[in-house]
């Protein structure tokens, strides 16, 4: 007789949030039709089946390899009480520093996305005040000493009526880069905005939405048509040479076949340095959505992402976009050259090693001098000949000039796949890696993006939060692996 | 397909039969096994999704690595007889029979309708072949637009030295081996495109290693099985002597090369 067997790989155990109602739960991660799979059960909601990566190899690595001594805020926050993730503020068991900090300056908003995490919209007219911006930002250099990137967010940032007054405190504090999160409508509609904005630069760079090139896409995103919108925003950006990054939204089975197209466009335009692609967080407004976002239908994973983009833009190798140490599970990036004919991927060449050694803990490789210093060290030092004979002769040919003068900032160009957690997929593990934080409006706290969405934003930290921590404990009534999870039973095929 | 490749074919497949193969080399024939295997799969972009072809899969042993662990369905072709029933034999004992499937092939008139598989992986095959450029082909039209193909195999920038020359130089699929260069005209005279090249020399270090101590065990205890060995074998621990410093020189190893399909 054979052996009864399950019918997956068991990996390792974790503990999860219920996607329903939130509370702590005990999970599985397991390994099965080439899948890494997140069992978990809700003693209320029962069991629940997620997908958490659809490539084993890269899900391992990530988890394994690229794992590197973790930076700390200088003081937490918050103590820890209720246990993770309900003490987020920083709490002392956070096991990443703040690689990027958001600051949102406003509630407002030009737009009303159905797809947005924060809910912002036109019926929102909360602006933050200055007194309260400057307590943000305190807050943010109190934790970092000198943050990395500050990101002037909302809300739509731009419409804040004291907009470059806020960038002026920002400038005032020792914060190393400055990003505007902004759907580019001020920038392409309003004369000389663009060039006050440039006034900034350097130093400052725009993360502009930019979600499709199909009318019907933005529509469904954006709830508008920003096709123009963006062509003008990026005509100007140009114009002014304000660096600028592209970031896209990505939702399964509508926009998930453009981003190949996206970095192509990227490529070609001197102000863009990189592209970013987030796959929508099941988080906030979720509108649009036919009978209603369904996780097993809807969520895209951070693998999937990735195997798209090296389906789409065959110039990038799976060796070229790899785990980012300080998140390595939800970070994804790779860097190229950008030159006239064509993008020619770094990252590829770099020994991971060197990658997970050196350098902050920081989303931001191509700013560390160490490492900029290695991509240079690549085309001038020896190597040895057959361990990358082949691809540094093809890089050389491309190249045609002296690296040194190729190998500037203004050349490299960055792809970066950043997948918010939401409920679904919420592994403890990974959440208390998460570099990409939100100062609370509070000035008190910062709070890791993921949760901050989920658990503080607004009134879910009273309505939602508060319950769950004085919540009672109930007995799990049953097993976590099961024979069969009907509710999200998913014919994993396209 | 001429007679005289159908000679080769068979007669390398027949090789490969030998029980003294499967000693010295392992289940996975190739360097780099298992390990390797998945490493081709996850550079030529093996998903749960997609449709792969194995080309002279062997035991089948790689097509099963890339069933479980990828969950991908997978179509193995080999010449061999023998091979083929133990493929399909060792597939029901993983109860992976569901994931895949075994045809007799000849590399250079697959039997698969064109724009069937999303990957097609050679391993440690593509030198044996006859008739690479033909193969390549072949493989080209079977792979949907867009598809890819994964190969590892040894290249020769330089030429065999002559103590190479015997059968087990050969079944290491040194003698003719393309250069890399060789590999990368090869792809794109059969359409492929961003052809990328990786050395991968520690598959041989790894595969030598294992070979000398299987056949230190072999002198020991059986006379019998030493007699088997063909005629033409060579002078094993020779051969594998001076297969090391060939690599070392950096004019022979070990690549895994992907493309696309146009």
């Amino acid at each position: 007789m054979r052996a009864k067997q399950r019918p997956y790989q068991y990996y390792d155990s974790t503990i999860s949030i219920c996607s329903t109602c939130l509370t702590r739960v005990d999970a599985k991660i397991v390994f099965q039709d080439g899948c890494v799979w997140m069992l978990k059960r809700c003693p209320v909601h029962g069991p629940e089946r997620v997908l958490m990566a659809d490539d084993i190899s890269y899900y391992k690595l990530a988890r394994e390899t690229f794992i590197k001594t973790p930076e700390q805020v200088l003081a937490p926050n918050t103590p820890v009480r209720y246990g993770c993730p309900y003490d987020c503020g920083i709490c002392p068991d956070h096991e990443q520093h703040g690689c990027t900090l958001l600051i949102e300056v406003t509630d407002h908003c030009n737009l009303r996305c159905p797809t947005c995490y924060a809910g912002s919209g036109p019926e929102r007219q909360t602006h933050r005040s200055l007194e309260q911006i400057e307590r943000m930002l305190d807050r943010a250099v109190a934790n970092e000493g000198e943050p990395s990137i500050i990101q002037i967010s909302g809300g739509e940032p731009t419409v804040h009526p004291q907009f470059f007054e806020i960038l002026k405190l920002a400038r005032e504090r020792p914060i190393g880069h400055l990003m505007v999160n902004t759907n580019g409508v001020r920038i392409a509609n309003e004369p000389g905005f663009a060039e006050r904005l440039a006034e900034f630069a350097p130093g400052l760079e725009v993360y502009l939405q930019f979600d499709s090139f199909r009318a019907d896409v933005l529509k469904s995103l954006r709830g508008t048509n920003l096709r123009r919108t963006h062509d003008r925003a990026i005509d100007k950006l140009n114009e002014m040479g304000i660096h600028t990054t592209l970031v896209a939204t990505i939702r399964r089975g509508l926009n998930d076949d453009e981003m190949g197209e996206i970095i192509e466009y990227g490529t070609q335009q001197p102000c863009v340095r990189g592209v970013t692609f987030q796959p929508v967080q099941a988080a906030g407004r979720l509108e649009g959505y036919e009978s209603g976002y369904n996780a097993v239908r809807d969520r895209l994973t951070l693998t999937e992402i990735r195997r798209r983009i090296l389906e789409q833009c065959p110039v990038f190798a799976p060796e070229d976009l790899i785990p980012v140490p300080c998140h390595p599970d939800h970070l994804a990036m790779a860097y190229a050259l950008k030159l006239d004919s064509g993008l020619v991927p770094l990252t590829g060449l770099v020994d991971p090693e060197f990658l997970i050694e050196a350098g902050r803990a920081t989303i931001t490789y191509e700013r560390e001098p160490a490492i900029r210093e290695h991509f240079l060290n690549l085309f001038s030092t020896h190597h040895s000949v057959t361990s990358q004979a082949d691809a540094m002769s093809g890089f050389l040919d491309k190249l045609g000039r002296s690296p040194a003068e190729t190998l500037g900032y203004a050349n490299i160009f960055r792809v970066l796949i950043v997948e918010f957690i939401d409920a679904h997929g919420f592994d403890l593990r990974s959440i208390r890696k998460t570099c990409v934080h939100i100062v609370h409006p509070d000035g008190k706290r910062v709070i890791p993006f993921d949760t901050y969405n989920l658990l503080y934003r607004d009134g879910l930290e009273s309505q939602v939060l508060e319950p769950l921590r004085n919540r009672d404990f109930i007995p799990l009534n049953g097993p976590i692996s099961l024979a069969r999870y009907q509710d999200s039973e998913r014919a994993y095929r396209e | 397909m001429s007679d005289a490749g159908q000679v080769y074919a068979s007669c390398c497949a027949g090789f490969y039969e030998l029980p003294i193969v499967e000693y010295l080399l392992g289940q996975s024939f190739h360097p780099g096994g298992a390990r390797l295997t998945r490493q081709l799969a996850s550079t030529a972009l093996v998903s749960p999704n997609s449709r792969v072809l194995d080309v002279a899969c062997g035991n089948g042993n790689s097509a099963r690595i890339i069933a479980a662990h990828f969950g991908a369905m997978v179509t193995g072709c080999d010449y061999s007889v023998i091979n083929l029933e133990r493929a399909a034999a060792a597939s029901r004992t993983a109860r992976l029979e569901a994931k895949t499937q075994f045809v007799r092939s000849n590399a250079e008139r697959l039997p698969f309708a064109p724009e069937t598989f999303d990957v097609s992986l050679c391993e440690c095959s593509l030198c044996l072949f006859d008739k690479m450029d033909i193969a390549l082909e072949q493989v080209y039209r079977v792979l949907k637009p867009g598809g890819r193909i994964g190969i590892s195999d040894f290249f020769l920038d330089a030429p065999v030295p002559q103590s190479l020359d015997g059968l087990l130089g050969r079944v290491l699929c040194v003698a003719g081996a393309p250069s890399v260069a060789g590999y990368r005209d090869a792809l794109t005279r059969a359409g492929f495109e961003y052809v990328r090249i990786r050395i991968v020399n520690w598959t041989l270090a790894d595969m030598i290693q294992r070979i000398r101590q299987r056949l230190k065990v072999l002198a020991t205890t059986a006379a019998a099985a030493n007699a088997a060995l063909p005629a033409d074998w060579g002078d094993s621990a020779r051969v594998l002597t001076d297969l090391e410093a060939f690599i070392a020189s950096g004019e022979a190893g070990y690549l895994i090369a992907t493309a696309r399909r146009s």
